[in-house]
């Protein structure tokens, strides 16, 4: 089964101070802040395990089609700020919230137990764009950076999914039921929605096989919801040591994810201090 | 050994089609927005051959003709998938040898190295004004080992769809 080694969440707002100074600033800070809050995340640890080491992402997609940010200079930039870290090897948007389980099954494909993958939720919203503040299929969002290390163990569940119908968040709902009924010993960690909308998985899983739905505290934080959730049961110390949850999320086309996972009793699982959106002399 | 096949879509694949509009055109409420869409527009435009939809319908097509001929030829295909807003992607991207990278050359010369066979497709099919692209397809199959008169032939079936050879496309970034 997966382990959880280390999970770090940090908010923050807006960025268009930054983004106003264009995309190359804006890659240089996404760099720094990447590498700084990995290397929070694997202070102590024999960093060479690490094999892969993604950036997910599901609100930074239109910066990149339209070539105003580059991934090769945020993975530039990583480097300038942690060259001793393992190298960050590429973005991944295709699969919105999802993102993070499709990474995951990927790279399991060439994987050997004991190895491991360190994946950085990045979801800020860098040019301030409205679309993104709120919307009525998810709520308030809650932008930040997640960053995650999960250590590869011998058997792994990883399912990644595909809706059949329009209804895909519906389809997901049902499919947490259905989880929820084969696997009734591990613990739900849904992602953060409206509570009318939440109300869909909320009816239909029992309350003591899931996670809270955090919404009020935190908005919808798309693919880093689980893993906040995860932090959350740390933070509010709940029986997370005896516990085996499934980390999950869905995206709005149709993609949904599941990873079983056990927190490792010596962690590292933080919710760091805001991330104080950057002035421009800072980005310049 | 690498095989290459570069091409580029010039007309319309898909012209007497009646087609809702299926593009949800971009929120603009703020001064950011507007600032934020000013700044990712680009300043010269590829001519729009294919809707968000048909855009999907044409690469499920490149993908069946690579089911055709290359299916015993590559352990990973690496594509790019941009704006995923719009639209579910159809259920041939869904397969577990593909996967959608920001950055293909990176990962590309990762699986390269450890030995595997990987198939690159690289498409700038552009819909709207601020997406990059010039139309192109490009094929490349990586440590490609006797499959080149296969490769050839899904070649001939990216022809068939209006992805005209042009070895020496010169592709901007």
């Amino acid at each position: 089964m997966l382990e959880l080694t280390a999970a770090l969440y940090r908010k923050t707002g807006h960025w268009a101070p930054v983004a106003r100074q264009g995309g190359a600033a804006t890659a240089d800070l996404l760099g720094r802040v990447l590498a700084e809050q990995l290397a929070g995340a694997v202070a102590g640890m024999d960093t060479s395990r690490i094999k892969r080491n993604f950036v997910v992402s599901t609100m930074l997609d239109l910066p990149f089609t339209s070539g105003w940010l580059n991934w090769a200079d945020i993975a530039a930039a990583t480097r300038r700020y942690g060259p001793e870290l393992p190298a960050f090897d590429n973005l991944i948007t295709g699969y919105e919230c999802a993102s993070w389980g499709y990474c995951l099954r990927y790279a399991l494909k060439e994987l050997e137990p004991g190895d491991q993958i360190a994946l950085s939720v990045l979801d800020i919203n860098v040019m301030n764009i409205s679309y993104w503040q709120s919307n009525p299929n998810w709520g308030n969002s809650g932008f930040g950076l997640a960053t995650i290390v999960l250590t590869v163990g011998r058997e792994n569940q990883v399912e990644c999914h595909m809706a059949k119908s329009v209804n895909a968040f519906g389809e997901f709902c049902l499919d947490l039921r259905r989880v929820s009924q084969q696997q009734p010993d591990v613990i739900l960690v849904p992602p953060y929605f409206p509570r009318d909308i939440a109300a869909m998985y909320t009816k239909i899983v029992p309350e003591a096989q899931r996670t809270e739905n955090l919404v009020d505290d935190w908005g919808h934080c798309f693919g880093a919801d689980p893993w906040v959730g995860l932090i959350e049961e740390v933070v509010r110390g709940r029986n997370w040591q005896d516990t085996t949850y499934f980390a999950t999320s869905v995206a709005l086309n149709g993609y949904w994810t599941y990873a079983k996972l056990r927190l490792n009793p010596k962690g590292r699982f933080a919710l760091l201090h805001d991330m104080a959106v950057p002035t421009v002399e800072e980005a310049a | 050994m690498t095989l290459a096949y570069h091409s580029q879509l010039r007309h319309r694949p898909y012209p007497d089609q009646v087609i809702s509009g299926d593009f949800n055109s971009l929120q603009l409420e703020t001064a950011d927005d507007f600032a934020a869409y000013r700044a990712m527009a680009q300043s010269r435009w590829a001519p729009i051959l294919v809707s968000f939809s048909q855009k999907y319908q044409i690469l499920d097509r490149v993908l069946a003709a690579i089911e055709a001929h290359l299916d015993d030829d590559y352990d990973v295909l690496l594509t790019t998938l941009r704006v995923p807003g719009a639209m579910r992607f159809p259920k041939r991207y869904y397969d577990d040898r593909l996967f959608l990278v920001a950055d293909l050359a990176m990962e590309t010369a990762r699986q390269v190295s450890r030995g595997a066979r990987v198939l690159v497709m690289q498409e700038g099919l552009v819909r709207h004004p601020m997406e990059t692209g010039q139309n192109e397809l490009v094929l490349t199959l990586h440590n490609a080992d006797a499959a080149a008169t296969r490769f050839a032939a899904c070649g001939q079936d990216l022809a068939a769809l209006g992805f005209d050879p042009m070895p020496d496309l010169a592709l901007a970034d």
